[in-house]
């Protein structure tokens, strides 16, 4: 009985164990049918090697080059690396002047704070808008220059301080007369 | 591993394995420059994580499979690419025989490289890795993932598809 076509595809290929290749070697040397049945897998191997090949040693060498040029700068390429998360390098003696003017920055920012505390009394400004009787702004540039401020108040009873509210100066001028 | 064991241990593995890769993936892509391209980024894949082959052996079933689908890939693209156009214009030229020869052996090619694009992926990519890398059953099967015994079925099935699509005595064999 003939073996199947398949064992004999695997006979072919040289991949069956010793024992099954002697029983159908022996079979095949006495069979016309799975002789043809051989030839045909021999045609068709020859067949699909029957197209020349191209030169794949130079395709193999001309690879290689490729590839260690291409690992080279891989190699050597230098990494991106975000802003946040670069490292800076900084000598000892240059970050410790950094850190001695800063505490010499923040040390003057205190010690100007507190004296800008205690000296309410100086001028703020030499601009300074004042108001006259009847309310009217006025802006004396020389104000602070002359020796001597002189104000006339006026001699009416109604008068009223600038700056403050109407209402409680006409109660306080009442009071100040006599007048309930 | 350091820099230089890594490199010679890749200069071993690409010694190796890629005259069977290259042969592999040409048979599959019909195209030189393709299958260069397609090998280079194999081994570049590979390159990157050779530490975590320790044999050559492990290297090569994994490079296998990775160029196999690279080139199928390269084929699929390549047929969208080209629907409209002849397929037969990739066929490589003949340098050597003049004549009827070289148009009989054109034909034969013709005729082959047909009935190979007809066979599924499944039956082709083991045929292949038979013929045209000399791999025997156990390593197309370690290379493709699949048993032996599949492989062997697989081998004969498309053989058998090949034999009805090329009929015996139609096709010149040189």
């Amino acid at each position: 009985m003939c073996p199947d076509v398949e064992i004999l595809s695997s006979f072919y290929d040289g991949e069956l164990e010793d024992s099954q290749r002697e029983v159908v070697k022996t079979h095949v040397e006495s069979c016309p049918h799975c002789q043809k049945k051989l030839a045909e897998l021999e045609l068709i191997s020859n067949t699909i090697n029957a197209e020349e090949e191209p030169d794949f040693q130079m395709a193999q060498v001309n690879t290689w080059n490729n590839l260690m040029d291409i690992i080279d700068r891989e190699e050597h390429k230098v990494p991106k690396v975000n802003f946040w998360q670069r490292r800076f390098q900084i000598s000892f003696p240059a970050a410790a002047a950094l850190v001695a003017a800063f505490i010499v920055v923040l040390s003057l920012s205190v010690v100007s704070f507190y004296m800008g505390r205690h000296t309410t009394s100086s001028p703020a400004s030499p601009e300074l808008n004042m108001s006259d009787a009847s309310g009217t702004l006025f802006n004396d540039d020389n104000l602070f220059d002359n020796s001597s401020i002189e104000f006339d108040i006026p001699a009416i009873n109604t008068f009223i301080h600038a700056g403050e509210p109407l209402l409680i100066k006409e109660v306080d001028f009442r009071n100040r007369n006599g007048n309930n | 591993m350091d820099d230089k064991a890594k490199k010679d241990f890749f200069e071993r593995i690409y010694k190796e394995i890629f005259p069977i890769v290259i042969k592999v993936s040409y048979r599959i892509t019909k195209n030189l420059d393709a299958a260069q391209d397609v090998c280079q980024e194999a081994f570049i894949k590979l390159y990157n994580r050779v530490e975590t082959f320790p044999e050559v052996e492990d290297a090569k079933f994994w490079l296998i499979r990775v160029v196999k689908n690279l080139s199928f890939n390269y084929l699929e693209h390549e047929k969208v690419k080209n629907r409209a156009f002849d397929k037969i214009k990739h066929l490589p030229s003949f340098s050597d025989d003049t004549g009827e020869k070289q148009l009989l052996k054109k034909d034969a090619v013709e005729k082959v490289n047909k009935a190979l694009d007809q066979l599924p992926e499944n039956l082709k990519a083991p045929l292949i890795l038979r013929e045209f890398g000399g791999l025997n059953y156990k390593e197309i099967g370690a290379a493709l993932g699949i048993s032996e015994s599949n492989v062997k079925i697989r081998i004969f099935r498309a053989r058998e598809a090949l034999g009805k699509l090329l009929p015996v005595g139609e096709v010149y064999v040189p």
